[in-house]
């Protein structure tokens, strides 16, 4: 028998894997392809701007690494809010609901500071090479981020409102599996993009 | 032979003729495929089964919010050793291998503990490193193909 | 609806929940808006699929009779380009895609013994995605011009200097909205495959269409995301001087080609495999044997899906790549037909010795099966880099794909149509018309194609709008001309067919191919419960099976059921009468208001950015609504 999924406990499935959950790692396997081209196109054009501005002029990796850690312990609070629902805990989840959220802000805050610090010294879209490979890549990465915030305030609304009962800790999860997913890919990027930069 | 690829020709022609000959004996009937290669996924009777449940309440193969906590600093102090990489100078080109090797840990660290992939159906990080094998296998080859310096 | 909308003071919640009641006695017209029954979708795809391609065949013939004769006058160069580059964008988009969609929607949930797919809403969302960018391309035509750089919109062509008008901007928006739409089927069609099988139906116990219909959602969702890309990439450039392909500032337009056909080449096979998995099904019903080789084909199909990630840039070999990649290439697109020859070889060992039973279905089949062949081994003489230095940019290689994907997926959705349409509507496709059509088709189609492959040795370009007489072309064009007006006076016969065969008072019998899965265990037309009782499957074939055994000689015997009616088990006679019980999906109209907010995002890029403003609002509304909905009761 079968229903119409919703905020309903999982059901009988052939593979024991529940839908929405299987259906979130399916979306994340195909995310992979999705970064794994914007990096490959920043990777690609790396070192062949023409022009200037470039990127040793302009990071600031320890500002950017703080922005860094700030996404990293936002993964913690996650983890943390999901720990929470699960053991009924309410207001643990919205403490940390709320937390990661707001930690999420702090991050895309940082984002939004490096990009105009960018633009100031002369860096956009159209500039050169880099800055249109690293504006799409990392602009992109933050608009993921926007949409886990969304997510996670939603949630958390619906936490206040004492919707989030722990039979409905899937929704957490599921967040939680993108949040942690747009935390990885930003592990990466940090990397690629900004550690491993000819200075 | 002035074009390397033919050294690309060699395995699989290797590998070919090897299928070939697997083929004519199951035909000669001297040999049978195993059964799990032409029925993996047989069963008598495959039921359905229910989903399983999250970690309840005092189940112990679970993580607790303490071992978030001590991944977390794993994480950060990953984290500040990649600075101290990027600082150190003299590393020069040995600094790449040493960032990737780090990402990579972080990476699995996050994917095994917070998104629970250590404690999941296998089906789950199969999904997700197939994901990743496959973008990294065709990006390797485009940015081979166009001349990246990254390669 | 109207009455949810009464001032009272409900919840959100509340409001949600009683049109949702009220939503089980939608009527009419209403009830199509916010139905989720994967049935009802599939046929709305079919519809609108079979729609464009009325349209892209007239784009079609426009083509055909412009280069007619030398020195055509009947489309100019811009508008030939805008004709060629939809009649591509809109065969491959919106009609052979929608296409399979139609019959994954139909089937899969019936072949795996399912009420509906794992996520009905989703469901519904695709459909009205794809209805949305449908439109909003072809609204092109209309705002001042298509999109006019191929169906590939090759770099630098595609950029804002060589093509200043807003065609392009409808093209990869279009595609945009578009490849959400078979995303979003995509994940739904795997979730559903591998969790909602019927009780004794494991993975190799399914048919092989849902065996296809698998490796091809999977192929949709890894290469789909690599255009989305692509053709972000393409927007940037082109709304904001963005740099990916502008060769002036170090870039380069072959990361264009990359992206492309890094999706472009997955994107064939999944034209095709559908289609393969159609013809799998159609050929052990009409030679009333098992398929031959079952697991063969099966890892093929898988083999295919994964070896098509490995041969993209065959399709590049001019463009300079240098001999190690084209050597690497070459080799790797030469292996890609291996899997492809097993499956002819079932297929035609599954005919060989069986009972054949000479109906419409079956000589699309066959139909297919031989073009396919044609096709597949011009595909292979494109395969060696030497050669395709010869063939590549001529009429030869128009000729190779609409070989396979006109000859091939085309005939293959035929025989889906002539063989599952009893299912859907208690009536059977008149046999003698099914015959016109096929024949006409047939030779229609091999009188337009098979003149390419000369012209195509000739020498003859591809996308050129016209050509100058006295080169030895002008016979074999005009040749291809007849044959694409057959083709249109067989797709007639097809449209006649459908309203006679509707309309007739002469309903289909029960089982009437003697079918061997279990959608013929159902009623026809098919309850929109599916399954009264969810079958537990015990083999292959469940139904065959059931219905036969084998004697001394291996021949099928028929079982008579304990109670002797012969009819096949599980075919009931009552109506809706047994299924209070079942619940089913609720209906919702979310999913459309969801999916109109993606047109409107799109207009805005192009137009407006309050526009854009607009469209995330009633995305976002449709999303929150979708999301809060309670569950069905």
């Amino acid at each position: 028998m079968q229903h119409a999924q919703a905020l309903e406990p999982a059901l009988e499935t052939s593979t024991g894997l529940d839908n929405r959950k299987l259906l979130m790692w399916l979306f994340l396997a195909s995310e992979c392809l999705f970064f794994g081209s914007l990096i490959a196109a920043y990777m690609l054009y790396r070192d062949r701007s023409v022009v200037g501005p470039y990127p040793g002029d302009l990071f600031d990796i320890p500002f950017t690494s703080v922005s860094s850690f700030v996404l990293l312990m936002s993964s913690l609070s996650m983890v943390l809010a999901l720990a929470a629902i699960q053991r009924g805990d309410q207001r643990g989840l919205r403490i940390w609901l709320l937390c990661t959220a707001l930690l999420g802000i702090t991050f895309l805050s940082g984002q939004a500071f490096e990009f105009t610090e960018f633009y100031r010294e002369g860096l956009s879209l159209d500039t050169n090479l880099f800055g249109t490979t690293f504006f799409v890549l990392t602009g992109f990465h933050g608009a993921h981020v926007s949409v886990g915030v969304l997510i996670l305030l939603s949630l958390f609304v619906m936490a206040l409102r004492g919707r989030l009962t722990p039979e409905k800790s899937l929704n957490v999860e599921l967040a939680g599996l993108y949040w942690h997913f747009v935390d990885v890919a930003w592990v990466v990027i940090f990397t690629v993009v900004y550690l491993v930069t000819p200075t | 032979m002035e074009n390397p690829a033919f050294l690309l020709g060699i395995p699989i022609v290797v590998i070919g003729a090897i299928g070939v000959l697997l083929s004519l004996a199951t035909l000669l009937g001297s040999t049978r495929l195993p059964a799990w290669l032409l029925e993996p996924m047989a069963a008598e009777h495959v039921p359905t089964r229910p989903v399983h449940e999250p970690a309840a309440l005092g189940e112990t193969s679970h993580p607790g919010p303490m071992e978030y906590v001590m991944v977390a600093a794993a994480l950060f102090a990953l984290e500040a050793l990649e600075l101290v990489v990027y600082y150190l100078d003299f590393l020069g080109a040995a600094a790449l291998p040493i960032f990737l090797l780090l990402t990579v840990i972080q990476f699995a660290m996050v994917a095994m503990w917070y998104m629970h992939l250590k404690f999941d159906s296998r089906a789950f990080w199969q999904l997700f490193v197939g994901g990743m094998i496959l973008a990294g296998a065709i990006f390797v080859v485009v940015l081979a193909t166009l001349g990246s310096s990254f390669l | 609806m109207a009455r949810a909308l009464e001032r009272r003071p409900l919840s959100i919640g509340e409001a949600l929940r009683r049109a949702r009641e009220e939503g089980a006695t939608y009527r009419g017209i209403w009830s199509w808006i916010v139905t989720v029954d994967h049935k009802r979708i599939g046929t709305m795809y079919g519809v609108t699929a079979f729609a464009f391609f009325l349209m892209g065949g007239i784009e079609a013939l426009l083509i055909r009779l412009q280069l007619a004769t030398p020195n055509g006058s009947v489309l100019d160069a811009e508008k030939y380009n805008q004709v060629f580059t939809m009649h591509g964008t809109t065969m491959v988009f919106l009609v052979v895609m929608p296409l399979s969609a139609t019959f994954f929607n139909l089937m899969i949930p019936l072949m795996i013994g399912a009420r509906d797919v794992a996520f009905p809403r989703l469901n519904a969302f695709s459909y009205w995605v794809f209805l949305a960018g449908g439109l909003f391309m072809n609204v092109s035509f209309l705002t001042g011009g298509a999109p006019d750089a191929g169906w590939f919109g090759y770099a630098n062509l595609t950029s804002k200097a060589f093509s200043p008008g807003h065609g392009i901007d409808y093209w990869f928006l279009g595609l945009q909205i578009l490849g959400i739409a078979s995303m979003a089927s995509a994940f739904n069609f795997i979730v559903t495959i591998l969790n909602m099988r019927a009780p004794g139906m494991s993975l190799f116990r399914m048919p092989v269409f849902v065996w296809m219909t698998l490796v091809t959602s999977f192929l949709i969702i890894f290469a789909f995301p690599v255009i989305t890309v692509g053709l972000f990439q393409l927007m940037f450039d082109r709304l904001w001087g963005a740099n990916f392909f502008n060769p002036a500032a170090g870039g380069t337009p072959l990361l264009w080609q990359h992206m492309f056909w890094l999706f472009g080449h997955p994107e064939v096979y999944i034209l095709i495999l559908p289609a393969m998995g159609i013809v799998s099904e159609v050929l052990p019903t009409f030679a009333r044997k098992p398929l031959f080789g079952y697991p063969f084909v099966v890892f093929s199909g898988v083999l295919i899906g994964l070896m098509s990630w490995g041969v993209w840039a065959h399709h590049m070999y001019t463009t300079g790549l240098g001999s190690v990649a084209n050597s690497a290439f070459g080799i790797s697109t030469i292996l890609i037909a291996v899997p492809t020859g097993v499956k002819i070889f079932n297929w035609i060992a599954t005919l060989w010795g069986g009972s054949i039973n000479f109906k419409t279905p079956l000589y699309f089949s066959v139909g297919f099966i031989s073009m396919f062949i044609v096709g597949g081994l011009t595909g292979v003489m494109h395969s060696m880099v030497p050669s395709d230095y010869q063939q590549q940019d001529t009429y030869f290689v128009v000729a190779h794909f609409h070989q396979v994907l006109f000859g091939g997926a085309m005939f293959g959705l035929f025989a889906g149509i002539y063989y599952w349409f009893p299912l859907f509507t208690g009536r059977m496709l008149k046999e003698t018309w099914g015959q016109l059509h096929f024949w006409l088709m047939f030779v229609g189609f091999n009188l337009t194609f098979q003149p390419m492959m000369i012209l195509g040795m000739l020498g003859m370009p591809r996308r050129i709008y016209t050509y100058e007489g006295g080169m030895g072309w002008d016979a074999l064009n005009l040749m291809a001309t007849v044959g694409a007006f057959t083709i249109a006076t067989s797709i007639l016969v097809f449209i006649y067919n459908v309203v006679v065969s509707l309309r007739s008072r002469e309903r289909a019998p029960a089982d009437p191919w003697d079918g061997r899965t279990l959608e013929w265990t159902l009623p026809m037309p098919v309850p929109a419960y599916n399954f009264a009782e969810i079958p537990t499957v015990h083999s292959r074939d469940d139904l065959w099976h059931r219905k036969y055994v084998e004697d001394e000689q291996g021949r099928p015997v028929l079982v008579v059921a304990a109670g002797g009616s012969g009819e096949p088990p599980g075919h009931n006679e009552h109506g809706d009468g047994g299924h209070h019980a079942i619940h089913m999906p609720s209906p919702s109209f979310f999913p459309l208001i969801a999916a109109i907010g993606l047109p409107i995002i799109g207009f805005g890029l192009i137009y407006d950015w309050a526009l854009v403003a607009v469209g995330v609002v009633v995305l976002l509304v449709g999303l929150y609504g979708w999301a809060l909905e309670p569950a069905s009761e």
